[in-house]
């Protein structure tokens, strides 16, 4: 039989809430201020385990509110809205779409796949359902945006860094609107981004008024200060050549330019720019692909036998110099392999030659003349464009990453044929000996698919 | 969105589907009645008689039948007296009542957490850099949504509660003991709950509009279309007739389309067409929102080319618009001058020789080679003289109104028998099937779309539960098979019927056009918002006031 008064019992209840409420307070006290404070187990081990709102990245009071209104419910809440994008995907209603997609960011701030996959649906998904470029355009900025909020809501990962980048670089200047695109990247279409009536870029993305991959190449720099800083490890490739991008990117950047026909100080800037960074930047980097086995991409076969001869071999290691000269050597050939290292460092090195410049623009001006009917001059610039790029080959410096370079070959093979076929109109005898020769003939297998991309250049209708 | 296709009101089926649903609710509620009266009298004969048990039956029985009849019909002729000869004065001297009763119960409070939706609307809501085209409908549709998911579960407890409280309170007992009869106790009700719902949807639209001009300050001077709707045939490539044009694959099925360069057609055709569909310059307005789909890349600084012809089939007289580059996802306008050339470059009038009869018959053609362009019935239309944005937004606003009024009348006549918690219960459940479940139901019964029902009616699926029969596979031909699927037939027209007893809370939602600069159609949004209001206020009232008639006010 209970003896207590009703007074006695509420009394008892409300010490033994005041009881649980020591570990409750103990667990949830907020982090930290000041030195000498710990702050509540809980913060505690948000900070340990960079776990809190904070340290994720920027903290987005709406996203906060919604979470925390929800209780619970917010693996739900996140389905169903999951499910009404796609359903608004699918019946192409952009506007719900693009606003489910806010919400949905809002209740999964901190999900990187989250942001990834909505960021590319509109700017590789979205933007292709859309008929005008310039529409196309729009999506492919939106989900650039996307990629760029995500990595400032979440610093830490350089995954969403290393997309965006790959956004401005990749899907700006490879999709098949990349002439349009790259264009509009400078010259918003959209009216909202004229400043005093001059058509400018859209500030948010490209607030300097550079190129595309100059920003990308930024970017990709800024994905790797990422890793750097909070020592983050990212999972879309090889770290060997997730490092590559910022010169990939000014590399892609001197390539277009020269695609479009400008072979000026700029681009042989930006072939230097590229070949300074495979150089002195990702070439130095140190490597560590096996115990005791750290390499720089950069060395030569003399270089590690340098190396080994004038160090002490790694403490722990068992074998001798000669071995881990071997194993030195292995691992740099593996990684040079994966990584194209020479082929790109060659490269880079010979566009950064003048007369390798010259020897690009004489061809491509030669293409460019010939729908217009000025043959003879077609034929007389290709001529000196090959005689050029025989003696760039046979330069020991300039010619060596073009030897073997496929896009070098398909010039040679085009400026061939330009030539060839310009003298032919012109009623003119052929020679049988001419520059190149040799590699004309060594790639004749190859003729069909040159003479194929001969006539789309050369068509009027070429974008 | 781009499957948005108004279906105009059918007066028709609207009335035999009423007409239906009310005769056999009608019929099995009196024939219950009669029954109860029937049994119940001469339960009593049969208890007050004296005699043998087989001569005291029958005689109840003769007794019984007769008074327990007459009984009815007197109950009858005096609900249809109370019903039609309430009074205005008292009806609302109850709704008073009802609407002090209401602002003391602090229903109010809801315009407090309205206010708070809104304070904080910005932050939820899309980025305010993008595009205007695109945040209008986000915006319009939030306020829209706000004031109808707020104002229905403040009126929805109002209504549930007020009626049992009071009975167990035995205020309402006071109540009838003064002149007046229960049918103005009903009505009373569902019109001061109904005050205090108007006075707050009123607050909340203004609040809602003047927040929208504020946050969206392009809306000030918008307009909203009033579309005139016409009907859609297809040719194929060969120019000959077809059901659909050609599906290009899309997850969307929404939209047919038309090969470029072929014969293929869209042929719209639009009925009641006069001088007054002009606008001021004279000029008829089309507007068209086509899809492109490019087999091939082309020229992609360029859009596919379309081209209308506007054909006379009676006079044989066809003659060709512009052609014109289709701008996808947006809203294509163009002005048609009504001097035009026909083929043979005759000058022809639009009105005068390619209307005939009122009847204006437009044919959509794509020029490019190789490519598709993809139509539905309401991508072409005549635009008429646009209304203004508010008148639309009120319209919409009107239209959250009447399912408010559905609400209450269903909750007070359901709280008239049973008890608050039952009562709040039911309406409940009939307010989620309404809002989520109609096209649910719909899809399961009538066989379209993408839920298309397989594997049969009920006894069928039984059977191939049983069976192990998969639903791809044929029924085997037979006579069971023939006597399953007749059974079924009714019974899934019964499944059919049984839907409209749920109100389709969709037809209330008028977001879908403002939002896209629509105004909102009398026929295909306003009239069948007031008809379901009506079709079922008229018969809620009704059985509410039967229903309360019978109820034991003395008892709680």
């Amino acid at each position: 039989m209970n003896k207590l008064t009703s007074q006695q019992r509420k009394l008892m209840y409300l010490a033994g809430m005041g009881i649980l409420l020591i570990p409750v307070m103990l667990l949830g006290f907020p982090a930290a201020h000041s030195q000498g404070q710990s702050g509540g187990v809980l913060a505690q081990m948000r900070q340990q385990h960079d776990l809190g709102e904070s340290t994720l990245g920027n903290v987005d009071p709406s996203s906060a509110t919604m979470n925390l209104v929800l209780l619970g419910l917010r693996g739900p809440a996140a389905c169903m809205l999951w499910v009404q994008m796609d359903e608004q995907k699918n019946r192409k209603d952009w506007a719900g779409m693009r606003a489910t997609t806010e919400s949905i960011i809002k209740l999964q701030p901190h999900f990187q796949k989250v942001w990834q996959f909505h960021a590319w649906n509109l700017a590789y998904n979205v933007s292709v359902e859309w008929d005008a470029v310039k529409d196309r355009y729009f999506w492919v900025k939106e989900g650039a945006k996307f990629f760029r909020k995500g990595s400032e809501r979440n610093d830490k990962y350089p995954e969403l860094f290393w997309y965006y980048a790959d956004t401005l670089g990749k899907k700006i200047g490879h999709s098949d609107e990349w002439r349009q695109f790259r264009k509009y990247f400078r010259v918003d279409p959209d009216p909202a981004f004229r400043v005093n009536d001059v058509p400018g870029p859209d500030r948010e993305l490209n607030p300097d008024d550079r190129d595309n991959y100059a920003v990308a190449a930024d970017a990709f720099a800024n994905a790797n200060k990422v890793m750097d800083d909070f020592g983050r490890e990212q999972h879309i490739m090889d770290k060997s050549l997730f490092r590559s991008y910022p010169g990939r990117a000014h590399i892609d950047h001197a390539s277009t330019l020269q695609k479009e026909g400008h072979f000026d100080e700029e681009t042989r800037e930006i072939w230097g720019k590229a070949f300074q960074y495979w150089r002195d930047t990702y070439g130095q980097e140190v490597w560590h692909p096996a115990p005791f086995i750290d390499i720089h991409l950069f060395w030569t076969k003399e270089q590690i036998q340098d190396f080994v001869k004038n160090s002490e071999l790694p403490v722990g290691y068992k074998g001798s110099k000669k071995d881990y000269e071997v194993d030195l050597r292995s691992w740099l050939g593996k990684y040079q392999n994966m990584t194209n290292f020479r082929y790109w460092y060659n490269k880079c090195h010979s566009e950064t030659q003048p007369n390798t410049l010259q020897a690009h623009k004489d061809l491509y001006d030669a293409i460019v003349l010939f729908p217009s009917g000025r043959t003879s001059e077609a034929a007389r610039l290709a001529y000196e464009g090959l005689q050029k790029y025989e003696a760039i080959l046979k330069d020991e410096v300039s010619g060596l990453g073009l030897r073997d370079d496929d896009i070098a070959i398909e010039e040679v093979m085009l400026g061939v044929l330009t030539w060839k076929t310009a003298l032919e109109l012109e009623n003119k005898q052929v020679p049988d000996d001419f520059p190149m020769r040799q590699l004309w003939v060594e790639h004749q297998n190859r003729l069909k698919q040159i003479e194929s991309e001969f006539k789309r250049r050369i068509s009027p209708s070429r974008n | 969105m781009t499957d948005y296709d108004p279906i105009p009101f059918s007066w028709l089926n609207g009335f035999q589907s009423w007409g239906i649903i009310c005769g056999l609710v009608l019929a099995v509620t009196l024939g219950l009645a009669l029954l109860y009266q029937v049994l119940i009298h001469f339960v009593d004969e049969f208890s007050q008689s004296r005699g043998s048990v087989v001569g005291t039956f029958f005689r109840a029985l003769s007794r019984g039948v007769g008074t327990g009849i007459v009984a009815f019909f007197a109950a009858l002729a005096e609900g249809i007296q109370d019903l039609l000869w309430m009074s205005p004065r008292r009806i609302g001297a109850m709704s008073v009542l009802v609407f002090r009763e209401s602002i003391r119960r602090k229903t109010l409070g809801v315009l407090v957490v309205f206010a708070i939706c809104f304070l904080f609307a910005g932050w939820f809501l899309s980025d305010p850099n993008r595009d205007p085209l695109l945040r209008v409908p986000i915006y319009v549709t939030f306020v829209l949504t706000a004031i109808s998911w707020l104002i229905l579960p403040a009126v929805f407890l109002l209504s549930c509660w007020g009626l049992p409280d009071d009975i167990k309170a035995r205020s309402l007992h006071t109540v009838v003991t003064k002149p007046i009869r229960r049918s103005e106790v009903l009505v009373g009700r569902i019109l001061g709950v109904t005050l205090v719902g108007t006075l707050v949807v009123a607050c909340m639209s203004v609040v809602g509009y003047l927040w929208l001009l504020r946050a969206l300050p392009e809306v000030q001077g918008l307009q909203t279309r009033v579309p005139v709707f016409g009907a859609i045939n297809f040719l194929d490539r060969e120019g000959k007739p077809a059901e659909a044009g050609v599906n290009v694959g899309d997850v969307n099925t929404f939209r047919s389309y038309i090969e470029g360069d072929t014969g293929a057609r869209a042929i719209w055709t639009f009925k009641g067409v006069n001088s007054t569909l002009l606008n001021k310059e004279g000029k008829l307005i089309l507007e068209s929102k086509i899809e492109a789909f490019r087999t091939h890349k082309g020229n992609i600084e360029k859009s596919i080319i379309s081209q209308y012809t506007f054909v006379n089939p009676t006079r044989k007289i066809r003659a060709k618009y512009q052609p014109f580059e289709i701008s996808e996802f947006r809203d294509s306008i163009k002005s048609i001058d009504t001097n035009l050339f026909d083929e043979l470059n005759r000058p022809v009038n639009l009105m005068t020789d390619l209307v005939d009869d009122g009847q204006l018959t437009v044919e959509v053609a794509c020029l490019s080679t190789g490519q598709f362009l993809g139509m539905a019935r309401p991508d072409l239309f005549i635009r008429a003289k646009d209304a203004p944005f508010v008148a639309s937004y009120f319209k919409a606003v009107l239209c959250t109104w009447l399912m408010m009024v559905l609400i209450i009348v269903f909750a007070v006549s359901v709280s008239t028998i049973v008890k608050g918690p039952v009562a709040a219960f039911l309406t409940g459940v009939i307010i989620i099937l309404g809002m989520f479940a109609q096209t649910f139901m719909k899809n399961l019964v009538d066989g379209e779309g993408f839920n298309k029902w397989k594997g049969g009616g009920l006894l069928e699926s039984v059977y191939r539960i049983v069976t192990h029969m998969n639903d791809t596979i044929e029924m085997p031909k037979g006579f069971w098979t023939n006597v399953i699927q007749t059974l079924d037939m009714p019974l899934l027209q019964f499944a059919g019927r049984s839907r409209a007893v749920v109100p389709d809370f969709g037809t209330f939602q008028m977001a879908k056009f403002v939002a896209r600069g629509y105004d909102v159609p009398w026929s295909s949004g306003l009239l069948p918002a007031v008809m379901q209001t009506l079709a079922f206020v008229i018969p809620c009232i009704v059985l509410g006031y039967f229903c309360l008639k019978s109820r034991e006010l003395e008892s709680k």
